[in-house]
């Protein structure tokens, strides 16, 4: 067989892919007993694995629909601006008046206009804004405040009202623990898609249904069939499971809050790892936008990333991705993890969400590597970004990715 | 106002008295918290919260799968409030058994920077604590906002660790030499993200460890050219770790072994010669290092 190699993007990914699936049809020879090496067959008494989640989803569905005038990869495919500034962090806190310059600076770079003509680009002074933040790993390594903040004020300064502008999570319990409260923003939308009930409350119901039922638009759904059944780690039906993904079944239903009030969407994403992956543009929405994930998370991981931000809800709203790199975190993520946190002092940012995360995902392989994590580069970590290019949702082949340094 | 000497020694006094309180034989999770009504000015500041397997993605979105795999009980948050502002979150996992709370805890603790104080496995940084004892692993982390906690942090994990009997006992680690081991390299695994993290050259359970109901145990060992990994797993019959060594190789297109069927010999997709070798439920691994092209 001839000798596969791993590289972080590979140029020509069908044949690592093809490789992929060749290796792995010979292991499940191997399972089932028909490849054995210099012993009898062991069919019989060989322990029988799991078998792979066979998922099927609606993606054709969402790319039948044609892409609206600001789909992604909107004006600017592949392109990605990367901003450091060292003044940033003083310390441990954020500087906020060099963190709203180094936002101003990264969005004029990124569009080639001034900030006026930047937001007549990308928005209408009658749009409703949601900025979608990562809270999961408060106080460590969240979505800084001053970077909401310094967007915030360029949308007002642009013509944009504060009352449209809605500061977005799934958990609200998160959103107050990451600093998103309306003390700090005052006039400006402060919104979760859903509530989870503390220990011991009610999160039901007269009629038995989630509280936060009513948020989800059941005409608009990621179908994932064959997850129920079969022992996905992390999903179930019951109560636990339920007070915090509002629905179970095979539907991942879309917040209302996405389909129907916002009508531009900013990803503001935070610089950091998920195991061997990342978890920056494309996750912060995939997972972001939708009800019952938690069975999603075993059988499909990233290819959600992509399948998920395909739709159309995400896909013809999603304006503009500001990655909060002023800390980075290279190991132990999503989670806050002190260990593996630096200073990185970078912000960037992109239309391309793909391109971003393309970008980010190198860097971060970069850092693993200098820090001394091993780094697996297997093809499945980055089959999501080719399958997005594929879809034309965006670029992330290294040959034409254009990255702007600054 | 409190100065933050005296709020140091304040908090420290408050862990010693947490400390103090006895530890029910085998404790879950829910009774390593230290419980409401804490003397010395830290109270609970809201309901403990409970995540099972089924919810734990809502507490660790992205990330919940490593703790599922090894294998998950509860976990249990709880928040406490102190003088001028001061906040810790102290997580509490109660893992299936000492191996899946030794392999979660090393997957996070990185190089580990241990402080004496804490007289169970620990790494301790300014904002956050981690250690782990018997079944139980226990992150506590500070606020935000407030004076620095590093006090409370201490006091409130050396707490619970006197509220679990158990102690680390995790018999898989005498499977490979101790002798050698890269510092931060040392990881137990169960399944394919463990596995991940132990082979950069594997991305599924080609040893079918989840399958065999096997540990492994693997560590990087620094020789010329790069490190050499060795990985040793228990099956839970000679079967199973028959089918892994056979998985492995066929994964990886390996010629059929020779005459001694115990042994196998190939390449990594990274270039690396590896040899695998069983014997009766164990099978151990030898990766060196990627060939320099």
């Amino acid at each position: 067989m001839a000798r596969r190699t791993y590289r972080s993007l590979p140029s020509d990914a069908g044949v690592d892919r093809r490789l992929f699936l060749k290796s792995l049809g010979a292991a499940s020879a191997a399972v089932t007993g028909g490849v054995v090496l210099g012993v009898p067959s062991d069919a019989e008494e060989t322990p029988k694995p799991t078998p792979p989640t066979e998922v099927e989803t609606n993606l054709a569905d969402f790319i039948k629909v044609p892409k609206g005038p600001h789909a992604i990869p909107g004006p600017f495919p592949g392109r990605v601006v990367r901003l450091s500034n060292e003044k940033c962090l003083k310390g441990d806190k954020v500087d906020p008046a060099v963190v709203a310059d180094m936002v101003e600076a990264g969005i004029c770079r990124l569009t080639g206009k001034r900030l006026r003509k930047s937001f007549d680009l990308l928005f209408s002074k009658s749009d409703v804004v949601g900025i979608k933040v990562n809270p999961v790993g408060a106080p460590l390594i969240s979505t800084k405040p001053e970077v909401v903040e310094a967007v915030v004020s360029w949308l007002e300064r642009c013509g944009l009202p504060r009352r449209n502008i809605v500061i977005w999570d799934r958990f609200d319990d998160m959103l107050k623990e990451a600093g998103f409260t309306p003390q700090r923003f005052p006039g400006v939308q402060i919104e979760a898609m859903q509530t989870i009930a503390e220990e011991g409350k009610p999160w039901k119901n007269e009629t038995g249904e989630h509280v936060s039922a009513k948020n989800f638009d059941l005409g608009a759904y990621y179908y994932a069939k064959g997850v129920l059944g079969k022992s996905v780690p992390g999903y179930g039906s019951d109560d636990a499971y339920m007070n915090q993904h509002v629905f179970d079944g095979e539907y991942s239903y879309f917040g209302r809050l996405v389909t129907q009030k916002l009508t531009k969407i900013i990803n503001l994403p935070v610089f950091k790892n998920t195991g061997n992956g990342i978890s920056i543009a494309t996750k912060n929405l995939g997972y972001g936008v939708t009800c019952n994930t938690g069975r999603l998370h075993q059988p499909l991981f990233f290819r959600v990333c992509t399948e998920v931000v395909a739709a159309p809800w995400v896909r013809d709203k999603l304006v503009l991705n500001i990655v909060d790199g002023i800390r980075g975190q290279y190991d132990g993520g999503p989670m806050g993890n002190e260990q593996f946190q630096y200073p990185h002092n970078t912000l960037y940012f992109a239309t391309d969400p793909f391109a971003l995360d393309a970008v980010c995902h190198g860097e971060m392989v970069a850092k693993r590597k200098a820090m001394g994590v091993k780094v697996n580069e297997a093809p499945r970590f980055t089959d999501y970004l080719r399958q997005a290019e594929k879809l034309g949702l965006g670029v992330v082949d290294p040959a034409k990715v254009e990255v702007i340094r600054a | 106002m409190r100065t933050p000497g005296a709020f140091q020694d304040f908090v420290l006094a408050a862990g010693l008295l947490f400390a103090a309180i006895p530890a029910p034989a085998g404790a879950p999770a829910r009774d390593c918290v230290p419980p409401d009504g804490l003397p010395s000015g830290w109270t609970r500041s809201a309901s403990p919260r409970t995540f099972s397997g089924e919810s734990l993605y809502d507490h660790i979105d992205g990330g919940a799968e490593t703790f599922l795999e090894l294998g998950f009980r509860t976990c249990i948050v709880s928040r406490y409030a102190g003088p001028a502002g001061a906040e810790i979150v102290l997580e509490a996992y109660e893992m299936m058994d000492s191996a899946a709370a030794l392999g979660i805890y090393l997957m996070n603790c990185g190089r580990e920077t241990p402080e004496a104080a804490l007289s169970d496995r620990n790494t301790v940084g300014r904002t956050q604590v981690r250690a782990v004892k018997g079944c139980l692993y226990l992150v506590a982390t500070a606020g935000a906002s407030g004076p620095d906690a590093r006090g409370a942090l201490l006091g409130s994990v050396r707490a619970a660790l006197a509220r679990e009997s158990a102690a680390t006992d995790v018999a898989c680690l005498s499977w490979i030499p101790e002798t050698g081991q890269a510092a931060g390299s040392l990881r137990i695994a169960r399944g394919p993200l463990g596995l991940q993290a132990s082979l950069p050259f594997v991305d599924s359970d080609v040893l079918m460890l989840a399958a065999g109901r096997a540990t492994a145990v693997s560590a990087d060992y620094p020789v010329d050219g790069g490190s050499l990994i060795r990985l040793a797993a228990m099956y839970e019959s000679p079967q199973a770790a028959l089918s892994g060594a056979n998985r492995f190789a066929a994964a990886f297109g390996w010629e059929p072994a020779g005459a001694d069927s115990s042994i196998r010999r190939g390449k990594t997709p990274d270039g690396r010669t590896c040899r695998i070798s069983i014997q009766g439920p164990r099978l151990d691994l030898e990766a060196e290092p990627p060939a320099t092209p």
